[in-house]
């Protein structure tokens, strides 16, 4: 995917994503672990530069991620019955299930969320 | 290059009441900053930042991969007048977007096209930035 980010750039032209993935190594290692198959630190990085890539920053937006994963479960946990009125019970438990999974997996160190930046030389 | 969306009437492109029914927008503006059609993790903030990052101008072409409903790739066209071109594999979500770029009075500026990322459907070297928020 980001070789083909790189062909439609232009020379010069600029990258920018978020991105949130489980970290590798940070978990207990069990069939069930969130980190399993997870990235290493400097894995995308390494990704953007083996892309065609320079100038690559990292930023950690981790403490953000767990900010807004708490705030979206929060938010729709006050509007419980409203929401499940237009997005129905499974849905609406599947979602808040998800946000939860974030929250926990953030606190507990097995979850990131950075933001990248790059340019096409 | 094929625009493969065209620009929808409001009968093909109902309100989506699982993201537009009075209680999403509360809880959404809440946890994002805006009412913009997001259920993701970018809020008002960070698309701030993205645009300054960038350092988007007015003569610039920006593409958002998985750009969903618009956000934030249409919030930073209005914010930079950069033009934009949204690409995402959900039509229901592109004749969303492109409903909400006429709201904003951005149709002249911004273009949408169905397709995935591991295969962009553009020309080689077509634009001067481009963003994805957690899609990779």
């Amino acid at each position: 995917m980001l070789r083909a980010c790189h062909k439609v750039l232009k020379p010069g032209g600029r990258i920018a994503f978020f991105t949130y993935f489980a970290r590798c190594g940070t978990g207990s290692g069990g069939d069930d672990d969130p980190s399993a198959g997870g990235s290493r630190s400097g894995e995308h990085q390494d990704m953007l530069q083996a892309a065609g890539f320079s100038d690559v920053v990292e930023i950690d937006m981790t403490e953000q991620f767990l900010s807004t994963a708490k705030a979206w479960y929060g938010w729709r946990q006050r509007y419980t019955a409203e929401l499940i009125q237009t997005e129905g019970k499974a849905s609406f438990s599947a979602k808040q299930s998800n946000y939860l999974d974030h929250v926990r997996s953030v606190e507990a160190g097995v979850r990131s969320r950075c933001l990248f930046l790059a340019r096409r030389s | 290059m094929d625009e493969l969306l065209e620009n929808p009437s409001e009968s093909e492109c109902p309100p989506d009441w699982t993201v537009d029914s009075p209680a999403h927008l509360i809880v959404e503006r809440n946890v994002i900053g805006a009412n913009v059609g997001a259920n993701g993790y970018t809020t008002l903030e960070q698309a701030d930042e993205l645009e300054r990052l960038l350092r988007l101008q007015q003569d610039d072409r920006l593409l958002d991969i998985g750009a969903g409903r618009g956000w934030p790739g249409l919030y930073l066209a209005e914010k930079s007048g950069c033009e934009v071109t949204l690409l995402d594999t959900s039509d229901a979500d592109l004749r969303r977007s492109v409903r909400r770029a006429e709201a904003a009075n951005l149709l002249g500026r911004c273009s949408s096209f169905r397709g995935s990322a591991g295969a962009l459907p553009f020309r080689s070297r077509s634009f001067d930035a481009l963003i994805h928020t957690d899609v990779l």
